[in-house]
Order: C-alpha cells, then sequence, then structure tokens
C-alpha cells in the first residue's frame, strides 16, 4: 500500500505544480522535496556493430580443446565444456524500464542541528537480459527456461524493488570548529569523478544502469557512518574523520556483484570453469564489529588562492569484485570427493587499506584550466586468479580447499583536465565546458607469469591484470542551447587497448517541474570478453522523464 | 612674458597646495557637488505620477537613452515618474572619501589588462568630480555597496514571445569589501583576505528547483584584475570542485546575462576602455520604489502581458556620466557599451550592449530603492532587467530581500561551510 501511496502524493505534486519548499522571503525551517521519474531503454545496435546486432553463440569444446560445431547454452551449462565465443542482446528488447519516486526532507530543527531524509522507491520492469543474471545456487534439476524465469524472479526480487529510508542523518554543528554528520549517509571523497580513486566510503549498485553514464547521487550504496569534520580556520586546513560500524545489511557493505545483475552485469565467462559449482556464499562483511567497522580520515587544505590539497586514508574491505576464497568439494556417486564437483565456493571481500593524495589548481587565462591529480594506493589488494590456473592448499580429508590468492600493491593515478572554453560559432553565449580524464592502474610487484594468471573480473580468464597498462581516457564536454532549454552533452570513453564507447545525451528543461533525457550509447569492444567489450552487446537508447517538485 | 621652467614649477607647486588646501570638505549635504553633479533644473520640472509611454515618448526623449525610445515604442514599457531626491553615502564612506582623498593614482597600463592600473587607494570614492571615464570607471569600481549584503531573489527566464520559461530561487552572501572597507569593523580590511589580496567574497546557492537546489558556489575576486576563482558544490556528485569563473563573456546560468553584467558590469576597469561621453540627466529608477518579496513579483514587472519582461518601476531624473565602454580583450562577444552611471552613487543603472555589427543587442536595467537609512546603509537593490532584444529573451531578478551590512561573517565564506552546507 505505501509504494503506490508516495506515486500519487509525488504525481498530485508534480501535475498541480505545487511546492512546499523555501518560504516567502528566505530559507524555510522545514523543506520537503521529491520527484516521479520513469526510465526506459532499448538495446539497438548501433554505429560500432555496424547496426547488426550480437549473437549469443557458445560451443562444446572437446577435452583436448577442440572446438566442435555443437552448440550449448551457458545458462544451462555454466561449466567446461561449455564455451561462449560472443554475448548477444535482442534488438529491440527491453534495456531497462524503472520508475522512481523520491521524498527529500530538510528540517533545521535548531541553529545547531538539522535533520536530512532520503526515502525512495523504486520498481522496475524484468527484462529479457535478466535471465542471463548469474544466481549463487546453480540448480540443475530446472529446464533452462525455468531457470531463465528464475534469474528474472531473482533479479526482480533482489534489485527491482525498493522502498528505502536511503537517507537519513543529523547534522549537529557543537562549535564553529567542530561538526558531526550521524546517520545513513553518502560520503564522496576524492576529487576525480568517475575513477573513484578516493571515493571509496560508499559502495556501488551496478543494478541501476551502466554506472559511467548515471549519477553516483543515485548509485551510490548509503551507509550508516558517523562522521566527524575539525576546522582550523586560521590555516584554512580541516580534519575529516569517518566511522563506518557496519549496521548495513551485509550485501550493502559492498558494491552488488556484477554477475548478478542482469540487463547491466556480466556475461557468462568465455572460460567456464572446470567445476559444477552448486553454490557461491558470498561472504559480506558481517559478524563482529572489529570484523566489519571501518574507518577512516581525510586532510583538506588550501594553500593560497589557487591550490587545494587532500591526504586521506580508509581502512576497508575490498569492496569489488569478490574474490573466490575457498571451496567444499563435492563427493562422487561413491561418496568420494570429486575434483570436479565444487560443492560450495566461498567468496570474500577481504581487508584493505587505502590510502591516497589529490591535488588541485587553476591555471590562470589564457590557459583558464583546472587541473586535478589524484593517487591512491592499496598495498595489500588480494587478487583473484583464474578459473584455471589457481595455486590452492587442499586438505582431502574434509574436502576442503584454499586458494592461495596473492596480494600485491596497486598504484592508481589519475589527471583530470576542465577548461571551460567559448567556442562562439557553435554557441555565442554559453561556454563548452571540456573535460579530460586520464586513468591508469598498474600493479608493480608482479611478474610477467603473475600478470597471466590474475584476473580483473573472476573467471574471465582472457581480461587479466596488466603491469602497466591499465589506461582509460575519457573526454566530456556538454553546453547549454536556448538559455539552458537544451543541454546536449559528449561522453568519449578509450580503454586501452581496444574497448571504448561513445555517450551523446539531450536534456531538456521543460518548466519548473519537468525534465526529460535522451541518451544513445554505443559501446566498443574487440574482445568480448575484455574492457567494455563486456558490455558492447548493450548498445542503447535511453529517455528518462522526471516531474519534480 | 617668459617664465623659465623653475619659475612654472613652482607656480604650479604653490596652486596645488592651495587646491588642496581649499578642497571644500566632502559631507552628506554637499556630496552631489563635491563629486558627481547636479541633475539639470530643466529636467527637474518634470511632474511627479506621469506615465511616459508610446503616445507621449517623444516629448520625454531628451531625457531618455536612446534604446528607452525603442524599448517604450516597440515593446510597450513604460515609465512612471516621480522627482528627484539627492543620495549619498554613510558617514564612514564620507570620512573615508575624505580622508584618503588625493591618493589614488592611475597607473597607465595601456592596453594591458593583467596590471593593477591604480595605486595609493584605501577606502572611499577614490574620484571626487571625475575627470574622464577611467575615473569613473574607478568610483563605479569602489562605488558604496556598504560592507556585504545577502539577497535572495527568484530569476525569471522570460520569452518575449510565451511568457516565463522557468524560475529558479537564489541565495546570495557576499563581502563585497572585505578591504577597502568604511562600515562594519575591522575597518578599512578584514586581515585574513587582505594577506591574499582579496578584495570580494561571495557564497551562493539555489533554493529552487529540486534538480538545482544545493547547488553553491563560493569565489572571491583579487585585488589585481585576474579571473574569478573558486569552488562549487554540485550535489548530483555531492562535491566540492574547484573552478574558474566567469569566463570572460560567458553568461552566468543559462541567463540573458553575462558574468561580467552582474550590477551592471561586474569586470575589473583595466579589462576595458572607458571614454567620457557626457554628462547628462536621465529618467532613471534610482528610488523605483520596488516593494521587496516573492509575492510582489507582479507588481514588479508585467509578467501576464506581451512581452513579459517591463518592469512597474519609479523613474526620476538623475544625474548620469555616459560612457562607452569597449573591451581590450580581442574575443568579447560586446563590441561596445554604453553605460549610464549614476553620478551620486556611480552605480552602472543602465547599460546598452552592442554586438560586433555595431547592433543594440541587450540592455541591462537595475531597479534601485531607496536606502533605509543613508547615513549607514547604501541604497537597496530593488530589481534587474535583461532583455536581449536580438533574441526577444529577457531575465528578471525578483528580490525577496537585500539587506546590507548585515556583519556576515567572514567564517562563512569557506570551503568547509560549503562542503558543510551541501548534502
Amino acid at each position: 500500500m505505501r509504494k503506490p501511496s508516495l506515486t500519487v502524493f509525488l504525481l498530485v505534486f508534480c501535475i498541480g505544480g505545487a511546492a512546499m519548499a523555501g518560504d516567502e522571503e528566505g530559507e524555510s525551517s522545514f523543506n520537503v522535496n521529491g520527484y516521479f521519474s520513469v526510465q526506459s531503454g532499448v538495446f539497438v545496435p548501433l554505429l560500432s556493430d555496424f547496426f547488426k546486432a550480437h549473437e549469443n553463440e557458445a560451443f562444446i569444446r572437446t577435452s583436448s580443446d577442440i572446438w566442435t560445431d555443437e552448440p550449448c547454452r551457458p545458462d544451462e551449462d555454466p561449466h567446461k565444456p561449455c564455451y561462449p565465443r560472443d554475448h548477444g542482446q535482442e534488438p529491440g528488447s527491453l534495456s531497462m524500464f524503472r520508475a522512481t519516486a523520491q521524498l527529500e526532507a530538510d528540517w533545521a530543527v535548531h541553529e545547531a542541528v538539522n535533520v536530512h531524509a532520503i526515502l525512495r522507491g523504486v520498481r522496475s520492469l524484468a527484462t529479457d537480459a535478466d535471465a542471463f543474471a548469474q544466481m549463487p545456487v546453480f540448480d540443475s534439476s530446472l529446464s533452462v527456461e525455468q531457470r531463465r524465469e528464475k534469474a528474472k524472479d531473482f533479479v526482480l526480487r533482489n534489485y527491482y524493488q525498493e522502498f528505502d529510508l536511503r537517507e537519513f542523518y543529523l547534522d549537529v554543528f557543537p562549535s564553529d570548529w567542530l561538526s558531526f554528520r550521524i546517520g545513513r549517509q553518502q560520503v564522496t571523497w576524492g576529487e576525480t569523478g568517475q575513477f573513484r580513486l578516493l571515493d571509496v566510503i560508499n559502495p556501488i549498485n551496478g543494478t541501476w544502469h551502466f554506472s559511467a553514464i548515471e549519477s553516483f547521487e543515485d548509485t551510490r550504496i548509503p551507509l550508516w557512518i558517523v562522521k566527524g569534520l575539525i576546522e582550523f580556520p586560521s590555516i584554512d586546513h580541516s580534519l575529516e574523520l569517518v566511522w563506518v560500524p557496519g549496521l548495513d545489511r551485509p550485501q550493502d557493505m559492498v558494491t552488488t556483484p556484477l554477475t548478478f545483475v542482469g540487463a547491466w552485469g556480466v556475461p557468462y565467462t568465455n572460460t567456464p570453469s572446470p567445476f559444477v559449482i552448486k553454490e557461491k556464499i558470498f561472504m559480506y562483511p558481517e559478524n563482529d564489529i572489529e570484523d566489519v567497522m571501518r574507518i577512516g580520515l581525510r586532510w583538506k587544505g588550501t594553500l593560497g588562492t589557487s591550490l587545494t590539497y587532500t591526504l586521506a586514508y580508509y581502512y576497508t574491505h575490498q569492496i569489488s569484485p569478490p574474490i573466490p576464497m575457498y571451496f567444499e568439494m563435492g563427493r562422487d556417486a561413491l561418496g568420494r570427493y570429486d575434483s570436479n564437483n565444487m560443492e560450495r565456493l566461498y567468496l570474500g571481500f577481504p581487508r584493505q587499506h587505502i590510502a591516497g593524495f589529490s591535488l588541485d589548481f587553476t591555471l590562470e587565462n589564457p590557459i583558464g584550466a583546472v587541473v586535478k591529480l589524484e593517487a591512491a594506493v592499496e598495498p595489500n589488494r588480494m587478487f583473484p586468479q583464474t578459473s584455471t590456473t589457481y595455486k590452492k592448499t587442499c586438505d582431502m580429508d574434509i574436502g576442503m580447499c584454499w586458494f592461495d590468492n596473492p596480494r600485491h600493491m596497486a598504484l592508481s593515478y589519475a589527471l583530470v583536465v576542465m577548461r571551460p572554453t567559448m567556442i562562439r560559432f557553435l554557441n555565442p553565449t554559453q561556454n563548452f565546458m571540456m573535460v579530460f580524464q586520464f586513468h591508469h592502474t598498474m600493479v608493480p610487484g608482479i611478474t610477467k607469469e603473475e600478470e597471466s594468471l590474475l584476473v580483473e573480473v573472476p573467471g574471465i580468464n582472457e581480461y587479466t591484470v596488466p603491469k602497466w597498462t591499465a589506461m582509460k581516457f575519457i573526454f566530456a564536454t556538454f553546453t547549454q542551447y536556448l538559455n539552458g532549454l537544451l543541454t546536449p552533452k559528449l561522453v568519449v570513453a578509450y580503454i586501452y587497448p581496444d574497448s571504448a564507447f561513445v555517450s551523446a545525451s539531450l536534456a531538456v528543461r521543460l518548466g519548473d517541474h519537468w525534465r526529460a533525457l535522451l541518451t544513445v550509447t554505443d559501446f566498443y569492444g574487440a574482445d568480448p570478453y575484455k574492457g567494455l567489450g563486456l558490455f558492447r552487446d548493450r548498445d542503447e537508447i535511453n529517455l528518462s522523464l522526471l516531474c519534480q517538485f | 612674458m617668459r617664465f623659465k621652467p623653475f619659475t612654472i614649477v613652482a607656480i604650479l607647486t604653490v596652486l596645488a597646495f592651495a587646491t588642496t588646501a581649499v578642497a571644500e570638505e566632502i559631507t552628506s549635504d554637499n556630496w552631489t557637488e563635491q563629486t558627481g553633479f547636479a541633475p539639470d533644473p530643466e529636467a527637474l520640472k518634470i511632474k511627479k505620477n506621469k506615465t511616459v509611454n508610446k503616445s507621449n515618448v517623444a516629448e520625454y526623449a531628451k531625457w531618455l537613452p536612446p534604446s528607452f525610445k525603442m524599448w517604450i515604442e516597440k515593446y510597450g514599457l513604460k515609465l512612471k515618474t516621480r522627482e528627484y531626491e539627492a543620495i549619498h553615502p554613510s558617514e564612514g564612506y564620507i570620512e573615508a572619501t575624505n580622508k584618503y582623498r588625493g591618493q589614488p593614482k592611475i597607473i597607465d597600463i595601456g592596453k594591458e589588462f593583467r596590471k593593477r592600473g591604480l595605486k595609493g587607494y584605501t577606502a572611499g570614492l577614490p574620484f571626487p568630480q571625475p575627470k574622464n571615464g577611467l575615473e569613473v570607471a574607478w568610483d563605479y569600481h569602489y562605488s558604496y555597496n556598504g560592507d556585504d549584503g545577502d539577497t535572495y531573489y527568484t530569476v525569471y527566464w522570460v520569452s518575449g514571445g510565451s511568457g516565463v520559461e522557468h524560475t529558479e530561487v537564489w541565495r546570495w552572501a557576499f563581502i563585497i569589501r572585505t578591504i577597502n572597507r568604511t562600515d562594519i569593523e575591522p575597518i578599512p580590511a578584514i586581515e585574513a583576505f587582505k594577506k591574499k589580496r582579496l578584495q570580494y567574497t561571495s557564497i551562493t546557492y539555489a533554493l529552487e528547483p529540486y534538480d538545482k537546489k544545493g547547488f553553491g558556489a563560493l569565489y572571491s575576486r583579487s585585488v589585481d584584475p585576474l579571473d574569478q576563482q573558486g569552488h562549487i558544490y554540485v550535489p548530483a556528485m555531492r562535491r566540492v570542485l574547484r573552478n574558474t569563473f566567469g569566463t570572460r563573456g560567458d553568461t552566468w546560468n543559462s541567463t540573458d546575462l553575462l558574468y561580467e553584467d552582474v550590477r551592471g558590469y561586474m569586470g575589473y576597469p583595466e579589462w576595458m576602455d572607458w571614454k567620457l561621453l557626457s554628462k547628462q540627466t536621465m529618467l532613471m529608477p534610482m528610488h523605483a520604489e520596488i516593494k521587496l518579496g516573492k509575492k510582489y513579483a507582479d507588481k514588479t514587472y508585467d509578467l501576464k502581458k506581451k512581452p513579459y519582461w517591463n518592469p512597474k518601476w519609479k523613474y526620476e531624473p538623475r544625474p548620469v556620466y555616459v560612457v562607452e565602454v569597449t573591451p581590450k580583450f580581442p574575443d568579447y562577444p560586446y563590441a561596445k557599451q554604453i553605460m549610464y552611471i549614476d553620478a551620486e552613487t556611480f552605480y552602472v543603472v543602465y547599460k546598452e550592449c552592442f554586438d560586433k555589427k555595431g547592433d543594440l543587442w541587450k540592455v541591462v536595467l537595475l531597479g534601485i530603492n531607496e536606502s533605509p537609512d543613508m547615513d549607514s546603509l547604501p541604497p537597496e537593490y530593488g530589481g534587474c532587467v535583461v532583455v536581449d532584444f536580438q533574441a526577444e529573451h529577457a531575465t528578471l531578478f525578483n528580490f525577496h530581500k537585500a539587506p546590507a551590512n548585515t556583519n556576515l561573517d567572514p567564517k562563512m565564506f569557506t570551503l568547509s561551510n560549503l562542503r558543510k552546507r551541501g548534502r
């Protein structure tokens, strides 16, 4: 009952054009705002595919790894000998259809105390693509059609329905130099937007959409956090302390595994496991507070008028991807442990430290740009191994094996240059904001051999961890026409060496209440199982309509 | 009779000292005569409560800028007249003008626009009785606005054909004089800003609509003629970002207003060439009698009748310096601006902007209300209209409240505060 009520409530506001926010002359002590939106998209093969759809292709390979012409279905046999060659979506099929209603309230209880709450209700339609979600439990007793229906239902139940007090926090300002934000919230660190090198406090819900073209505002999973800010105004610096006690649902403490998420998840691997895996158990951070809690601090300061810097440290979990840690062997008909049967595979989110810094500074005209540099080091990152060459230690008496997952230092840095630029023959009155971003991750410690044994996404063996060459380049630009009525935006991303996407969008502002956004996204990937090739069958046309009050 | 050079220098020195010695002290009573000029007595005969409109505009053409005549004839603007009233600044500003009189000196920087073009300025009006366009520009730059202000206002985007397109509500708090202060302690400067050579700081954020709510900007301006610098808070990113503001010739928030058009002209005197064309008396809304408040928007502007942007203000005969302003930047969108600068307040109360072809492009008109207390407070900003006559589009500002000298805490203008205000 509560969901329809919220929707009706919001629609009344939108259609009636009412606004509760603000008082007559200044700021009200109590504000309520919100929106109702509908967003839908279809998969349509675009230019990079020469408008021709990719097909789901999988074939049996013999035990000596010779391809046969015998087709198979990875969602029926997600293990050897069924080897996918490509993945595809039906042209014109739904990529998403989601209705969202959100209410946001701010209440200044006292000069030194504010309360903020966001209530969000979401309902999505199931899509055909959800049938390829890889559920934790593989039920071999079901037919493939039944299994697909079950996968769709799994996604629908777990990720496409939400009615959540998404944020609820208290701001307390006991003095000029000390403040607290306590409650369920998002904390954003880092300066480089899309790359999230230091934006590591809140995990991401990847079911929402392809994350690079959506706002993190919608896709971050808010957590219960105590945040304190101590200011040193005489030197223009501040110290921010963050404590995540772990009061959230365990699965909310990490980024949603992309194997789960249907339409925008990863496809079945082309290097299937030699095992029949009956059940995957995700060991989300839970139990004792010392196992769950996370803690961090950030020092931020301004030097002169042109340079700001931050130093950050966070003790956390590796929130993505989940890493296979150990497994229980299954038994054969004679009751013996069977090395081809994995009864339960346990995936974990190991502890790690992240430290980093950011710098941002202004370069005066004629350069007239803001430059941001950010770097993060993960001194003890655990890497998943390939599903065929992994190293493990087994105890055959109890039928358990533990993967010897290596830990290495991972270094990432990003450079962002932002420049508002007048191109008067294209837009005589409004600048084009040009944003160039470069991101490089490296694992300096690993040998050439290890490089080929470690993978980016567990199970996708050919998508290995590179030592030096994990580079991304993004260029984005946007401007406004007709006094802000139209906002065209272009994003071009290139992932070295052979994948990319181009996203072009047009936002339309219609009065005070209505907004529309049309987005066309074209993915390119030479290899369907590397980089953005994982999404090369997801070229999409997407439209959202929003009514706010 | 011939004089030796030494004799000439001696005479000139004596004359200079004599002039200084006899310079009459500026007071609130003689402010107009001592710093600017009085309106033409003939204009003072214009009767109050008359309406200047299409039918009688020819009678008043002498007292109107040329574009006003066009605005009245083509777009139906109506001007209600009122009697002239003299305006003077606060006692503190007058005292500073007397105290530092004669100290400010213009530095000849030629076509440079990044070098400081003034030395010796501390506070008050730098050039009483300005002799040329550049001195008028500096008088405008340091004109009396109080030391700080805190305004709430609605912005209307208006199409000449279809009316109001959309609106936004903003708060804008600023310390307009972080240094060069005259009204609020510490006088004449807040030390922290002086150290950084910042003459102005400001925080602004959107209150409505929902998709804009929470967007905030913190920025400051240097004493030197540099671009504004600052940070923005983007709610959708939950992040404070460093930003460069006011790319010259860029519009503010997709309105018809360039960043430099704020308050008539928000740039530096060094960025432009200034030529004094004339000293005239014109009908201008310096006691516009605008009622502040969201609910008075309909009474401030004619939002219901085409072209939906005409202000409903009162106009009085005002002494104005008419100044031709041309940019030193090669890529500036305005080829020329004609500014009408009030000779008592030194506000750019009206300006006409011309495109590269020399055609009228936009006008900016401020509506100024009477000061609540002239001895301690500046006149009150009541409204602002920016009309793009080529696109037949306008931006209107309806102030809900615009108090000045509110003694804002400098700690309000920090990155931490911008971040704390955000979600």
